[in-house]
Order: C-alpha cells, then structure tokens, then sequence
C-alpha cells in the first residue's frame, strides 16, 4: 500500500486542482488550467494504478502496515488516514477520513485511470469549446469528489461524496447551457438522484438509530459478529441481525430495512430499473463525461456502495433478493431498449445500464466479487466504446445519429479498431475453462456462473437471474454489433443522401469545420487514451481474474464479507468440471455468438431489413425504441401529478394561505386599519381636545371602578 | 366669618367663570377671567396663602389676562360669528360637565373628610412668603431655575414666532447713526457767484 | 357652624374645572376662549393645590401651584403668539381651517 502523502495526494489533489482551474482560470487561462488537471490526475492515476498493482501482486493483503504515520489505523483490512473531525455532536461522530482497504483500492484506480485518460481525451474532443477551464475543473472536481466517496470512513462523508458526484454529474450533463436538452437533461438527473437520494438518507439514518454510529467499522463489525446493539429509538435492544423496527406500518428488520434504503440510494446513482430515465438523457453532456460519470465511475457507485455494506446484505435475505430482482429486470431491460436507439451515445447508455444490472443481482445473489471485478473490467470497456463514440462523432461533426452514418472503418481505422476492442470485450468473448478472453468474457460470464451456482443453492431469484443474464448477452451482443455495422460498415453513399448534417446536433457554435468535409480520423490526444483503454479492455479482466475473483478470497480479505451460508464463488469451482454443467460455462459465449450472427445477418448482409423493421413499427419494436414508454407513464403519472400538487400548494398553499394570511394579509391589515385610524385625524383641533378630555374621563372612571372594587 | 366669606368669594368666582365661557364678546371674557383670578386669589388671602395669592395676581390678571386682552383687541375677528352655532353644543358639553362631576364627587367622597387640625399656612415659618422662600431657593432650588428655563423658553418662542422682519418701513440704525462723522456727509464745495452748484 | 375645610376648596375646584372643560366644548370654534377656559382649568388646579398645602401644613402644594402657573404663563404667552402668527398669515382664527394634521 502506498504512503500517507501518496493517498493523501490521491484524494485530494484533483480537489485542489479542480479549485485552482475554476476560481483562476481568468489567471492561468483555459491552458493552464487543462495542464494542471491532466497533470495532476494523471499523477493520481499513476499512483492509484502503482497502487493497485502492488496490493495485488506485491502479497501484502489486508496486512499492510502503516507507513510511519502514527494517526493511521487499521481495521479488518482497511487502512485509515483521519484527517480531521468534521462532526461531532453528541453519540454523531463523522470524520474526514481516507479508508483504503481492497475496494476503495479497486475503485480508486479505476476512477483515477479513467479520470486521467478522459481528461487527456478531453484536450482533443474539447478542443473548440470556449469554455474548457470549467470543463476541466468540472472533470477534476469530479474525481475528487468521487475519490472522497470511495475513500469514506463513515456514511457521511460517504454522502458527501454521492452528492458531490451527483452536482458535478449535474454541471456536465448540463455543460452545453445554452442549448435547452442538456438543460432539461441535467434537471432531470438531478430530480430521478434526488428520488434515490431520499433512500440512502433515510438508510443512513437507519443506520445510525439502529447502530448509533455511521462509521462503517462499527456498523460492518457489528453485523459481522450479530453484536447486541441498543437503537437510539424506535427498536428494542438486541442482537444486531434480530432488532425489528417499525418501517410505515409494518414492523420489519432493521437490517432489511437499511438494506432496501441504502439500495433505493444505489438504484438511483447507478440507474437501475425504475430510476434509470435519467441515464439515457444524461448523454447530451459532453462524450468524454459520458465516459466517465456516465459509464466507468458514478454510476458505479451504487454497486460499490452495495458491496461495501455487504455484511449487511448477508444477513438481509429479502433487500438482497429485490438488488438481484431489480438488477436482473434492469439487465433485460436496457439490453432491449438498447437494440431499437439509433443515437450511438444512447446504446451505449442502455448498455451500460444494462451491464450495471448484471453488476446488481451479482452482488444480489452474493457473489460480491463478481460484482466488483466486473465493474472493474467495465470502467475500461465502456469508457473505450464511449471514447470510441465520442471520436466517431467528433470526426463526423457531431453527428450521433447512426443511421446518418456508415462506413467509417475506411475514413477512421484507429478508432474502428478500438472500437472492435471495446465491442468484443463488452459482448465477453472468450474461450471458457482457458485464459484467452477478453475483460467482459471473464467477469460477464463470472456474474452468470454465479448467479447459476446461487441458484443450485436456492438463493431467491438466482434462477431468474441466470436466465436473464443469458438473454441479456444475447441482447448485448446482437446491440453492440449492430452499432459497429451501422456506424463504420456499408456504404457512405446510402446514408448521405438523406439530409445530411443538420446544425440541430451541432455542439458548438462557431464550429471550425466545414460541414461537407469527410469525417476524419481523430488528433492523437483522443486516440492515446483509446489505446491505453483498449489494453484495459482486453488485459484487465485476465490479469485480475485470478486475484479478484478466482481467489478473490485473499484479495478482498474481510471487507467482501460472506456468511457462513454464502458458498456461491465456491460452488463455481465445484460445478466448473462436472459435465452434466458444462453447458451453463459455454452458453454465454453461444448465446453472444447468435446475437453477433443475427445482427451481421440484418446489418451488414441485408443493410434494409433492420430499417424495415424500424418502420413496420410493430408493437414490441415501438415499445423498445420508446424505452417501454417509460418517459411517457412518469410524465403522465409522477410529473404531472408533481406539478398538480405543486400547483396546488403553490397557488393555494402559498399564494392563498401563506402570503394571503402572511405578508400580504398583514400588509393589507395594516393599510386598512391605518386608513381607517387616520381617517380619526380630522386635523380639527376640537377633535383632538375631545379625544384628550374623553380619555381623561375614561381613564377617572377606570379608576374608581378598580378601586370600588378593591373595596 | 370666613365660611361667609368664602361662600360670597365661590360663588363670585363660579358666576364669572361661567360668563367667561358664555359671553359673546371674547373682551367680556376677559374681563369675567380677570374677575375670577381676582376673586380666586381673594380665596387664597382667605386661608393665608397671601404669597400665592399675589401671585396670581401679578401673573394672571398682570400678565396673562392683559395679554388675552391685548391679543383679542388686536385681532380684527368678527367673534360672534364664531360664537354662532355654539348652542348645539350645550347638550353635549352639559353631559361632559355631569360625567365630570361626577366622578370628581365619587372621588371626594371616597375619602375621609379633610380635619383641619393641621391648618398652617406657614409650616416652620413666621410668614407665608417665608415659609416659601425658605424651601423654594433650597429644597427646589433646581425646580426653581428650571420654571425660569421654561419662561424664557417660552419668551424666546414668542418673540420668535410672532418676529418677522419687514424691508418697506424705516428703522432707527442707532450704531450708523452714532458712528456717522461730518466728512461721511457733508462735503465743502467752493460755489462761484452767480452759476450755482 | 362648620369651619371652612378642604372639601370646600375641593368642591369649588370641582366645578370651577369642569366649567372650564364645558368651556372647551361650548367655545370649540372660538379658540381664544378655549385657551381663556384651559386658564381657567389651571386655575382650578391651583386652588386645589394651594388649599390641600394649606390645610395639610406642607409648603410643597404651594411650590407646586407657582410651577403650574408658570407653565400656565408659558403656554399662554406661546399660545397667544402662534395665534398671532396664524392670524396674520390667514387673517382669521377660524379653528375649522386648521386641518394640516388631517390624516
């Protein structure tokens, strides 16, 4: 593990750098502050990536020893850095701290790698941008505030950063403020997190009654060893997996209640079905932040964060049955929308979603370190196919509709190749029981086995979830292919007859290009990190196979905690030789082989007949194009019913009540009663006389009556 | 004796009160208040206030009510036009006066009868001015100065008020006078016979 | 026969005040007769003042009564000079055309 400085520098440099490019960037102009956050996230990357390999391969798992810094600790493997108090009041004790154990290591290379490519990518894509400083201090606040939240010691600071991710996802999505999509884009991504937001608040508040700490050793510990807790309220004491709380009004255990709350947080970070609308609209922000919030590191953070409180999950049975239902449905489901977009930034959108439900009823069925190893595998993957999409369209001038493209592989050979890379690694192809595969082959068909392995134990909706992930890569496969075919084969000829490029999705003005050039190959600082990305994409899931999954065990030591019950990565090696299983290690890549078959069959052979279909317009095909018409039902049910209820407090509540009765009674009141009480002012000096002479006789008989009546 | 005088003394002071209030001719007024304070302070005299009482009389009648006086001559106001319509308010000024009585009555009588066994005009004193004097330039002393502030306050505001500076009738310049040489007027001219000046 | 109390002076300050507050209502357009009634309020006052000194032995009433005439010669002298000063800017004293202060 690496020194204090070097984690210290880690978390906090891309802050300082994110603070130095956005406050000076008057000062140190738009290219002194894209040095200053390459530079320093890539040094991050660098270190985070040094560190990543050592804790691996260098054999001081979980046992790592402080590097001469007395204020670290080490708990169950993870080593922490306080840096200073940040609450304390009362039994609330939240610190700023930097924990690294196993995941945050696992999370804090993938963010820092990705972080650091995407920045460098961003010199080229984000070339004629007028507005790059913000940009880049955007991307760097980004990291920093992501980096905070993998590196949380407690579940505040871990709030800290899930907000921070969300607001800076929120600015990106938004970059481009002047055109009115990113705008709508952004609020709504920002609303749909809100929605699950509320859920991981309402989760660590649970968890704070229920453990009277948010800090994740003594929560985590707590649950690992069933400790007798005493909540703060609501709940009896006793031992931690027993405690009842009343939830609404039923009385439920208090762990599958933080579960279910701490996964509503999770479902709306990493989209997950029924809070996913916000993932596809989130494309209109710039490519490379699609890449990297988009893909490789926020949305991860819900499984991270599922991960982390794993022990929880463990002992709640019923909140890790609805992570694996949720995560399957999700699976299926963007894996079908996906097939039916035609903006090339979209599937891979719904592809993503789609790969984080697989991450979802991974850790659902208690295979965590699937999960996690195939998050990993996919930063690199999906970053590539983002990055990849970004080059396309920055080439062809912002163009993202495919059917407008074609026939790029010719004009751009670099970016067809680590496209064919990235598109490979992501339909997981690879020969079972032998090390030749791609990243996705290994932790994809990983998170089938064990959702396989989980059902032969009986884990609820295992079976569901096997089958799933098997359509699902059918699915993959065939989206993924389709978007190769469409964009860089057949004929420029066929496609450029229609309109050609309309400015609507041109992203800037002022564009320097001539729109009738051919599209071209992209500058060498967005083809680098497409390389270094493409060796991910092939390399990291061999190369870590082994250690994060096959015997992950050492690895992930404590902090991927199983129960004595959880036999799910050992029950993988056991049906791994038995020949009547052999069939479920081979069907992923059968499956995968299918879907490449039909897509070349309807997109590269017969080029019409997927355009036919599109406009036959059959109920199952307009009902994937329109995303199960899931726009429409919120719009119709959540929005409307939000804006008549709005409307309803506004003008009622507010207008009527509020400032009728506030303000604005008040003010009338006064002018009213003023009018009135001046109007007694008849400036007459007799009027006066009288009123004074009245008062006098008043105040006399007052008198006497108080004290007739005292007798 | 004195209870005699007294009665004669309340019911003089009432009666010229009243007309004061009634009279038609604001001067007439004046007159009736000059004859109550006059009558007022004989009450004083009756009980040996006699310092008080002489004051009221060089105050009252000396000062104010010839002030009254002068201010109403002054004044070119046809008074019994704004006496007119003042009937309809006798009713109404009437009940004050009941309500009024009233409750001073209620108060009189919801104390014990005055005793006069400490009648003294001249606590601690040979006379009724000394007695006065002995604590006025002592025990109020400050009060004393500040009636004076309050006088000459009000003697500066009056004067204020009613100056005004008026540029189309002559003045005396007493100083440009006294300050003025024969050079300054006149002037010695060498006149030849018969041409003039 | 009855000796000459403080409830004679009392009584006769009661009526002497209220006369004058009958004043300020009966002479309410005439306002040289309301500040002649006011005088005669003060009067009152006086009397009451001066006989309770008297007939308690105590000098104080007596310090008192010349305060309050003072204030009486104070606010006469003010009173009859804004009067003055009213009547030469309008020429007339009607009270019912001083409404300034109407609100």
């Amino acid at each position: 593990m690496l020194s204090d400085t070097a984690l210290l520098f880690i978390v906090l440099a891309p802050g300082l750098a994110a603070l130095i490019a956005g406050l000076f960037q008057r000062f140190i102009g738009d290219r002194g502050a894209m040095i200053i956050t390459t530079a320093t996230v890539g040094m991050a990357g660098l270190l985070s990536m040094i560190q990543l390999f050592q804790f691996t391969f260098g054999g001081d798992h979980g046992a790592s020893t402080a590097h001469g810094a007395e204020h670290a600790v080490e708990h169950a493997g993870a080593h922490i850095v306080h840096l200073m108090t940040w609450i304390d009041v009362g039994h609330f004790k939240a610190d700023w701290a930097i924990r690294v154990d196993a995941l945050s290591i696992v999370m804090m290379a993938v963010i820092t790698s990705v972080s650091a490519l995407v920045h460098l990518y961003s010199w080229g894509y984000m070339s004629e941008d007028p507005h790059r400083a913000r940009f880049f201090s955007y991307l760097s606040l980004f990291t920093f505030t992501m980096l905070m939240l993998v590196s949380a010691d407690n579940f505040i600071q871990l709030f800290f950063g899930w907000e921070g991710v969300g607001l800076v996802s929120y600015l990106l999505i938004g970059f481009w403020y002047t055109k009115p999509a990113p705008n709508d884009a952004s609020i709504k991504a920002f609303v749909t997190n809100r929605v699950g937001d509320f859920g991981l608040a309402l989760g660590i508040m649970a968890v704070f009654l229920v453990f009277g700490s948010v800090e994740f050793e003594t929560v985590l510990a707590a649950v690992k060893h069933n400790d007798v807790v005493a909540p703060l309220a609501l709940a009896a004491e006793g031992p931690v997996r027993d405690v009842m709380m009343p939830f609404l009004w039923m009385n439920v255990p208090a762990l599958e209640l933080i579960g279910v709350l701490l996964f509503i947080g999770a479902m709306g970070k990493s989209a997950q079905f029924f809070l996913h609308v916000w993932l596809p609209d989130a494309m209109e922000g710039p490519t490379p932040v699609s890449a990297l919030i988009h893909a490789a590191t926020m949305v991860t953070a819900g499984v991270y964060l599922v991960c982390l409180v794993s022990p929880i999950y463990e002992y709640a049975p019923n909140a890790a049955a609805m992570i694996a239902l949720i995560g399957a449905v999700t699976a299926i489901y963007a894996a079908t929308v996906g097939m039916a977009q035609n903006d090339i930034k979209r599937v891979i959108a719904y592809s993503t979603c789609s790969q984080l439900g697989y991450m979802f009823f991974a850790a659902g069925v208690g295979a965590y370190e699937a999960a996690m190893f195939h998050l990993f595998t996919h930063a690199f993957f999906k970053a590539l196919l983002f990055l990849g999409a970004g080059s396309v369209i920055h080439g062809s001038h912002h163009e993202q509709d495919m059917r407008r493209m074609g026939g790029l592989a010719r004009l751009m050979p670099l970016t067809y190749a680590a496209m064919l890379i990235g598109t490979v690694a992501i339909i997981g192809l690879g020969i079972p029981h032998t090390t030749f595969g791609f990243s996705g082959f290994f932790s994809k068909d990983a998170i089938i086995e064990s959702a396989f392995a989980a059902g032969t134990a009986g884990v609820s909706f295992s079976q569901f979830a096997f089958w799933v992930g098997i359509l699902a890569a059918l699915l993959t496969s065939f989206y993924s292919w389709r978007l190769i075919y469409m964009t860089f084969h057949g004929s420029r000829a066929e496609t450029h007859d229609e309109a050609g490029h309309d400015d609507v999705a041109d992203g800037h003005d002022g564009h320097g290009h001539d729109h009738h050039h051919e599209p071209h190959e992209s500058p060498w600082v967005m083809l680098v990190p497409l390389a270094f990305l493409s060796i991910g994409a092939m390399f990291a899931g061999v190369t870590f196979y082994d250690p994060m999954f096959h015997h992950g065990d050492a690895f992930w030591g404590e902090v991927l905690y199983r129960s004595a019950d959880n036999h799910v990565i050992h029950d993988i090696d056991k049906l791994k030789y038995k020949p009547e299983y052999a069939w479920v290690f081979w069907a992923p890549l059968f499956v995968t082989i299918i879907g490449f078959l039909i897509a070349t069959f309807t997109y590269l052979f017969n080029r019409g007949v997927g355009k036919r279909v599109a406009d036959s317009g059959g109920p199952l095909h307009s009902m994937f194009a329109n995303k199960w018409f899931f726009d429409e039902i919120y719009n119709a049910t959540l929005i409307r019913g939000a804006r008549g209820l709005g409307d309803v407090f506004w003008k009622t509540g507010d207008k009527k009540i509020i400032d009728g009765l506030g303000p604005d009674g008040v003010s009338s009141l006064v002018r009213w009663g003023s009018r009135r009480l001046s109007a007694m002012h008849t400036g007459y000096l007799y009027h006066y006389a009288f009123v004074i002479i009245g008062a006098a006789l008043i105040f006399g008989a007052i008198l006497f009556w108080r004290m007739g009546g005292a007798g | 004796m004195e209870l005699i005088a007294f009665y004669i003394f309340s019911v003089i002071v009432t009666v010229s009160a009243v007309a004061v209030i009634v009279a038609r001719n604001p001067v007439h007024s004046v007159l009736w208040l000059i004859l109550s304070f006059f009558t007022a302070a004989g009450m004083l005299v009756l009980i040996g206030a006699e310092f008080l009482a002489m004051l009221l009389v060089v105050v009252y009648v000396g000062a104010v009510a010839v002030l009254f006086l002068f201010v109403v001559m002054m004044l070119d106001v046809d008074f019994v036009e704004l006496k007119q319509g003042s009937l309809k308010y006798w009713p109404f000024a009437v009940l004050v006066g009941i309500a009024f009585i009233a409750e001073i009555t209620l108060a009189g009588l919801s104390r014990e009868m005055g005793q006069n066994e400490l009648f003294n005009p001249m606590p601690g004193a040979a006379t009724n001015a000394e007695a006065i004097g002995a604590v006025l330039y002592t025990q109020y002393f400050l009060l004393f100065q500040l009636a004076g502030i309050i006088l000459l306050i009000a003697m500066i505001g009056a004067i204020v008020l009613t100056l005004r500076y008026r540029p189309d009738i002559q003045r005396q310049d007493i100083a440009g006078q006294t300050a003025r040489r024969r050079a300054d007027a006149t002037e010695a001219v060498s006149v030849e016979p018969n041409k003039g000046i | 026969m009855m000796d000459l109390t403080v409830n004679h002076f009392m009584a006769l300050s009661a009526i002497l005040f209220t006369i004058g507050v009958v004043g300020i209502f009966v002479n309410r357009k005439n306002i040289i007769v309301m500040l002649m009634a006011i005088e005669l309020i003060l009067l009152s006052v006086n009397l009451n003042l001066v006989a309770f000194s008297v007939f308690s032995g105590t000098i104080m009433g007596q310090i008192f009564a010349m305060l309050v005439l003072t204030v009486a010669a104070a606010e006469a002298a003010v009173g009859l000079a804004i009067l003055v000063v009213y009547f030469r800017n309008r020429g007339d004293i009607a009270v019912e055309s001083v409404d300034l202060m109407k609100g």
